[in-house]
C-alpha cells in the first residue's frame, strides 16, 4: 500500500510514519501560536523535563504492551523507587551508586515476579499488576510510616542526575534519549524484539514456533520494571525528599502514551519510538493547559478523551 | 521392514483432567513413507500430533526418534530431531511478515549477534518462490495473505529445515483444489526424496490415493491400520465409523 496518509499504526518493520508524528507536528504549531511563552527555552527544558519521567515509564509499558500485555503497577514501582533511593542515602560514590543501582534492580525484579505470575502460571496482567501495585503502596508506606521521606544526605553527583544541564538540556533527557535508541534497537533488531511481536501477535503460534514465551514475557515485565524504577532514580535526585503518597499516578499517563503512539491493546503492533512522539504530544499539551492557568482537574479531563479517543480512532481505523 | 524406522511411538496415552484423549497408541513412521491418521472429530489425532512435535508430553509411553528413546520438552527438541509440523492452525503470528514467521524461533543472526533481515528475506523468498512461483509481496504481514498463502508460509518452513518426519495436521482443510493438488504433489516430490509423513486428514479419497499405510484412530485407540494399496475408500470410511472393518456379508455399502 503506498497511501500518502500512513495511518497505518507503526506496522513492524515498516519504514511507514505513524500519524502520531503529524499530531505532534501540529500540536507544536498550535502551541507556538496559543502562546508566545512556549517556544521560549526554559519552557521546551521543562517540557522536557515533564515528559521524560513519565516517557521512561511509557518506554517500557511498550515493551510489555507489543508482547500483548499491561502492566499497571509501574506508578507503584516509581515510588517504591523514589523511597528506596533516598533512605539508601544518595551520598559518597557508594552510597550514590548503591542509590541507583538497587531500585533499579528492585524495579526489574517486581517485573520478573509479575512476569511470572503472567506467563508462568496464566495470570491475568491486568489484575496481577493492579494488584503487584497495593502491594506495593502498602509496603512501601508500611516501611516508612506514612511519613515524609528525607535522605540523611544528598551527593551533589547524585542530584546532578536530574539537575544538571549540559548544553542546557536536563540530564534526563539525555538518559531517556540513550534508552529510546536502545530499545529502539533491541525491539527491531534482535531475536529479543521479534519474539516480543510474535507473542504479542500469537503466543500459542510463537510456542509452536519454537519461541521460549515465559522467558521472554517476563523479560518485557522485568524491563518495564527496571525502566519505572530508572523514572523513580530521578525523581528522587530532582526532589531530595518526598511525601510517598504524592508520588505515583504514572501508569496512566504512560499507557495514555502508549496507546497514543499507536500500540495496538491486544499486542504484536507498536514501536518505542511512536510512543516517544505521544508522550512529547502529551507533555505539550499539558504545558499549554499549564500555561493558560487550566486547572489540574481541566487537564485531566482532556488527558481521558485524548486516551479514549486514540483507542477509537485507532480501532476506528482497523489493523495494517 | 527395510525402509529405516525413523520415529517409532509405543503405548503413548494423553489425560486432560478426565478426558482420555489417548489411550495407547502405538505408530511407526519410516524413510518414504506416507502414513495417514484418520479419524473422526475429536478421536484424538490433534492430540497425537501435538505429542511429537514437542508441544505437550504424552501421560505415559515412549517415543523413539533412530532408535532412541527422547522426550521433547518443547516444540525446539522436535524440530532438533527433525520432525517438522504443519499445525492445522499453521501456528503463524499473524502480525509478522512471512520471512519473520519462516524463521520464527530459529532467527539468523549476523556478527553482531542482530537479526539478519536480509539473509532472511532472501532465503524465505526463495523458499516460497520454489513452492509457489507467483508469490511475491511476501514483506507484510500474514493476516493480509490469502489462505493458500498462508499455507505456503506455513509448508515452506517446516521443509527448510533438515526434516526426517514432517507432520501435516489437515494441510489442505483451508484450501482451493488448485493448491490441493500442489500439496499432494509436494507430498509424493518429499516422500521421493525419503522423508517420512504423517499426513492427518479427513479426506479418504485422497488418502487412499497419496498414503502407503492408513492409521484409523477412533477415541484415542488405533482401531486398524490399512495398505493404501490393498482398501478401498467404502472400507476406511466404515473403519473410521464403526472402528471394524466391514463384514463382507454387509453387503453394499448404502
Ligand atoms: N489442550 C487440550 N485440553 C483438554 N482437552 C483437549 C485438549 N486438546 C484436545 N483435547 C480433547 O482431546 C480429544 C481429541 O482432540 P483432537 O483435537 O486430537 O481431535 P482430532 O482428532 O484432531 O479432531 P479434528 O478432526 O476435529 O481435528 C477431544 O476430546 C478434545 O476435546
Ligand atoms: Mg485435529
Amino acid at each position: 500500500m503506498n497511501s500518502i496518509w500512513p495511518l497505518a499504526p507503526g506496522r513492524l518493520g515498516g519504514s511507514r510514519i505513524s500519524p502520531i508524528w503529524l499530531v505532534l507536528v501540529a500540536v507544536i504549531v498550535a502551541a507556538a501560536l496559543v502562546s508566545d511563552r512556549f517556544l521560549t527555552s526554559y519552557n521546551i527544558a521543562s517540557v522536557l523535563q515533564q515528559g521524560v519521567i513519565t516517557g521512561i515509564v511509557a518506554l517500557g509499558m511498550t515493551v510489555v504492551l507489543i508482547g500483548g500485555q499491561l502492566d499497571l503497577s509501574t506508578g507503584a514501582i516509581v515510588m517504591m523507587a523514589a523511597v528506596m533511593a533516598l533512605l539508601i542515602g544518595p551520598d559518597g560514590t557508594l552510597g550514590i551508586t548503591l542509590a541507583v543501582v538497587l531500585p533499579i534492580l528492585a524495579g526489574a525484579t517486581v517485573g520478573v515476579v509479575n512476569g511470572l505470575a503472567v506467563y508462568r502460571a496464566g495470570a491475568n496482567s491486568i489484575v496481577t499488576t493492579i494488584g503487584m501495585q497495593f502491594f506495593l503502596i502498602g509496603a512501601v508506606l508500611a516501611t516508612v510510616s506514612g511519613r515524609h521521606v528525607r535522605a540523611t544526605a544528598i551527593g551533589d553527583a547524585f542530584t546532578a542526575l536530574a539537575q544538571a544541564r549540559p548544553l542546557g538540556i536536563p540530564f534526563p533527557v539525555f538518559i531517556f534519549a540513550a534508552l529510546v535508541i536502545v530499545l529502539a534497537v533491541v525491539m527491531s533488531s534482535t531475536v529479543f524484539g521479534r519474539h516480543v511481536y510474535a507473542i504479542g501477535g500469537d503466543a500459542d503460534a510463537s510456542r509452536r514456533s519454537g519461541v521460549n514465551v515465559v522467558r521472554t514475557g517476563i523479560a518485557t515485565f522485568a524491563i518495564s520494571g527496571a525502566l519505572a524504577a530508572t523514572s523513580g532514580v530521578i525523581i528522587a535526585a530532582l526532589v531530595g525528599h518526598l511525601d510517598p503518597t504524592g508520588v505515583g499516578g504514572y501508569e496512566f499517563p504512560a499507557l495514555t502514551a502508549v496507546v497514543l503512539g499507536g500500540t495496538r491493546l491486544t499486542g504484536g503492533v507498536g514501536r518505542p519510538i511512536d510512543t516517544v512522539a505521544a508522550i512529547l504530544v502529551i507533555a505539550i499539551i499539558t504545558n499549554v493547559m499549564t500555561i493558560l492557568d487550566y486547572q489540574y482537574p481541566i487537564q485531566l479531563l482532556v488527558q481521558g478523551i485524548v486516551l479514549t479517543g486514540a483507542v477509537a480512532y485507532y480501532n476506528w481505523r482497523g489493523e495494517a | 521392514m527395510s525402509a529405516q524406522t525413523f520415529v517409532r511411538l509405543t503405548g503413548i496415552t494423553k489425560n486432560f483432567g478426565g478426558v482420555h484423549a489417548l489411550k495407547g497408541v502405538d505408530l511407526d513412521i519410516s524413510a518414504s513413507e506416507v502414513v495417514a491418521l484418520v479419524g473422526h472429530n475429536g478421536a484424538g489425532k490433534s492430540v497425537l500430533v501435538q505429542i511429537l512435535s514437542g508441544v505437550f508430553p504424552p501421560s505415559s509411553g515412549e517415543i523413539r526418534v533412530m532408535g532412541e528413546p527422547v522426550s521433547f520438552h518443547s516444540p525446539n527438541d522436535a524440530r532438533h530431531h527433525g520432525i517438522e509440523t504443519i499445525y492445522q492452525t499453521l501456528a503463524l503470528a499473524d502480525n509478522l511478515d512471512a520471512p519473520s514467521n519462516f524463521f520464527l524461533g530459529r532467527e539468523l543472526r549476523t556478527r553482531f549477534g542482530f537479526l539478519d533481515k536480509r539473509r532472511m528475506a532472501e532465503a524465505a523468498g526463495k523458499a516460497l518462490a520454489d513452492l509457489n512461483p507467483s508469490f511475491t509481496d511476501i514483506e507484510r504481514p500474514v493476516r493480509q495473505m490469502s489462505g493458500g498463502q498462508r499455507q505456503a508460509v506455513a509448508i515452506a518452513r517446516a521443509i527448510h529445515f533438515d526434516v526426517r518426519v514432517l507432520i501435516m495436521d489437515e494441510p489442505t482443510a483451508a484450501l482451493g483444489p488448485h493448491e490441493t493438488a500442489q500439496v499432494s504433489t509436494l507430498i509424493r516430490r518429499l516422500r521421493e526424496q525419503g522423508i517420512g509423513i504423517l499426513l492427518v486428514s479427513h479426506d479418504v479419497r485422497s488418502v487412499i490415493d497419496l498414503a502407503d499405510r492408513i492409521v484409523v484412530l477412533k477415541a484415542g485407540e488405533i482401531v486398524g491400520t490399512m495398505t493404501a494399496a490393498e482398501t478401498d475408500e467404502d472400507s476406511v470410511v466404515d473403519m473410521i465409523i464403526r472402528g471394524r472393518r466391514r463384514e463382507p456379508a454387509d453387503g453394499s455399502a448404502p
